[in-house]
């Protein structure tokens, strides 16, 4: 390229270049209907039991899309997965030892035990630092009845959470309360109700007080999730630079609800008539004095009615989340729990940091008043904008509309464009702040 | 490409990274160092002060003129530069041509596949009604832009080579101004080795796939001037 030594160009001093840094946030919003609409949650079959029955296939993982996950405009809101703390009550009454390798052993009855311990893990080592540490709410608190044994995750995906979520914006809107069965409403059919949508202990979680109670920790900075209605009752963790929601299960539901449904299961046969083979009933086995009735087994067996199989015993907390896999209880959070309509089932604010580059294009009096616009011109080269006979009083003008930004070699970096022309003439100078945003 | 919204007293400034420039960072070399700006006025029609009179034709240009959004593709972002020139009293300013050019019908240079493979291509200011051309803005170098899938300046190496759009921009000097201080350059267009069927049926004129058109910019590296022709470059029929 050649010099730019011209009357088009002008250097840029050094000191007219300026950098500046400031943040923008983004409202997000997620209704209800991408959380629970199967087209809108993908899952990642990736889990597969062999052994006894058919076997059972499972996501460690699903992830929320803003529509159809199938279509190519989709976005991926939010990852949602579950956990259990490995020395937490659900995972040691139901473990049956360790084996010569340190590793969990289960009963049959249970799934993907050691997937949720291990899941659980992975987020503890990412945000506390130790994967054998807990999470607790308030962060840090060393009450066992703070203690999150068992974490529903929700992390967002970097498209939406940006660089972080800001601070006292965040909201969920869940159901505590899952569908009623027969044996808690009176009147209530015999049906399953695992998979029916709550309608009922509609409740907002908020990070209402974080603004001055966050703590800054291995994780980043992190502040307890709230009940709105009752900030004093901790239900949560949010992680702000990761983009992380940690929820205590037994806090966010009624934990000690029946639950009732059908489940993927080791199972060789139906855990009820006219189910799949590979599936069993929870909360539909033998009642206690039953005479197949097995202590300790919270999950139905094989070909048994429905009238007289509703266990009571078994509950959303420990036996869901012993006897499901991972992607059947995530099912249920997200169908049940979030309701399924057009209203917000979560929203917050990001923060997207912005490194400005100010570059201040100073245009003197008596630069920049000429044009090779072809229109600046008539036929025969003569100045439009000065009228015939007023050569001797009248100047040239211009009206800019563009702002180039060139390299030492005339490459063209960027392009600013002005709202509307300007005037440029002889008795004006015009400085032009362009900002370009990294 | 849309209007920027003018109905606000706020003038608002919309910037984009060039391809260019995106590519420069990308690189990671440090090539992306800005150290001069210009100013231009593709939208602006300067008939309109000589219809209106300066004083209302100031105006509606002001006011009428929407402003498109800024474009990323470098070598049709920024057409008209303005100019700086040190004398405020210049009334006249040069015109450019291409009068000289072999193979120049209206603003067209034709080609042909088996004949005429290569135009002399000359480019000239000039000025009526002066005897000098005013300083500033006689160039001495300038940038040309060809379609590089088609033609190539003879005997000289492109500077860049745009991957989008395959334009090459090719550096040529200026030669010996003429009486009136014009820059006069001449250089060579070829065709280049290799157009083919495919290259026909591939950007060949809708409706005629024997002949491919495309646009050649000249651009004064100094004063901006600019002169943009048209080329056709037509083969035997198949």
């Amino acid at each position: 390229m050649a010099q730019l030594t011209g009357g088009s160009f002008k250097r840029i001093a050094p000191e007219d270049i300026k950098v500046r840094r400031s943040a923008l946030n983004q409202l997000v919003d997620v209704i209800q209907e991408d959380v629970s609409g199967s087209t809108t949650r993908r899952a990642y079959q990736v889990f597969v039991t062999g052994g006894v029955g058919p076997g059972v296939t499972s996501s460690l993982y699903q992830t929320v899309y803003d529509q159809d996950f199938t279509l190519q405009t989709a976005n991926p809101i939010f990852d949602m997965t579950m956990g259990l703390y490995e020395s937490g009550s659900t995972v040691t009454d139901c473990s049956t030892g360790i084996d010569s390798a340190g590793k969990l052993l289960f009963p049959s009855q249970s799934l993907m035990m050691r997937e949720k311990v291990d899941i659980y893990k992975q987020y503890a080592k990412t945000l506390l630092g130790d994967a054998d540490s807990f999470f607790s709410s308030p962060f840090g608190d060393a009450e066992d009845s703070n203690r999150i044994d068992e974490a529903l995750f929700i992390s967002f995906k970097r498209l939406f959470s940006r660089d972080k979520i800001k601070k006292e914006t965040f909201a969920m809107r869940f159901y505590e309360t899952g569908s009623m069965t027969a044996h808690e409403l009176t009147g209530q059919s015999t049906r399953e109700t695992l998979t029916e949508t709550s309608t009922s202990g509609s409740m907002i979680f908020t990070d209402i007080g974080a603004a001055t109670n966050t703590t800054r920790t291995f994780g980043g900075d992190v502040a307890s999730i709230v009940s709105a209605t009752d900030t004093s009752r901790k239900v949560g963790l949010i992680f702000y630079d990761h983009g992380t929601c940690v929820f205590d299960m037994s806090k966010i539901i009624s934990g000690s609800q029946h639950v009732y449904g059908t489940i993927d299961a080791m199972n060789i046969g139906a855990g009820k008539t006219n189910k799949p083979v590979g599936t069993m009933m929870i909360g539909g086995g033998p009642n206690v004095g039953d005479a197949d009735y097995v202590a300790g087994i919270h999950a139905g067996q094989e070909g048994r009615a429905d009238g007289d199989t509703l266990d009571t015993r078994a509950k959303y907390i420990p036996d869901l989340l012993v006897s499901a896999s991972i992607d059947q209880i995530l099912d249920h959070f997200a169908t049940c729990r979030f309701q399924s309509g057009t209203l917000t089932a979560m929203t917050f604010q990001n923060v997207t940091t912005i490194n400005s580059t100010l570059i201040f294009c100073r245009a003197t009096a008596d630069e920049f008043n000429y044009s090779t616009n072809p229109t600046f011109t008539d036929t025969s080269g003569r100045i439009r904008v000065i009228d015939q006979g007023q050569e001797d009083t009248q100047r040239s003008f211009t009206f800019p509309t563009t702002v180039g930004l060139h390299d030492e070699f005339g490459n063209l970096l960027a392009v600013a464009k002005l709202s509307r022309p300007i005037e440029k003439n002889d008795e004006r100078d015009v400085t032009f702040r362009v900002r370009l945003d990294f | 490409m849309g209007f920027l919204d003018h109905s606000t007293n706020n003038i608002i400034v919309d910037a984009v990274l060039t391809d260019t420039g995106r590519e420069f960072l990308a690189a990671n070399k440090g090539d992306f160092k800005i150290a001069y700006f210009s100013l231009s006025d593709d939208e602006v029609d300067y008939t309109i002060i000589e219809k209106f009179g300066r004083s209302v034709g100031k105006e509606k240009v002001i006011k009428n003129t929407p402003v498109f959004e800024a474009q990323t593709v470098g070598t049709i972002a920024q057409k008209h530069r303005m100019l700086s020139l040190p004398d405020p009293t210049i009334i006249r300013l040069p015109t450019v041509t291409i009068e000289g050019t072999a193979g120049l019908s209206g603003n067209t240079v034709s080609f042909n596949t088996n004949n005429n493979t290569s135009r002399r291509v000359v480019f000239e200011q000039n000025i009526e009604g002066e005897t000098r051309i005013p300083d500033g803005v006689s160039d001495t170098s300038f940038t040309v832009e060809v379609p590089d899938r088609f033609v190539s300046v003879r005997e000289r190496t492109p500077f860049n080579i745009e991957a989008s759009t395959r334009i090459a921009s090719y550096t040529v000097q200026s030669g010996v101004p003429n009486e009136k201080n014009g820059a006069r350059v001449e250089f060579v267009i070829q065709l280049q080795p290799g157009l083919d069927d495919t290259v026909f049926q591939t950007y060949g004129n809708q409706g005629n796939k024997n002949t491919i058109s495309a646009v050649v910019a000249v651009i004064g590296d100094q004063s901006g001037y600019r002169k943009d022709f048209s080329i056709t470059i037509t083969r035997p029929t198949a």
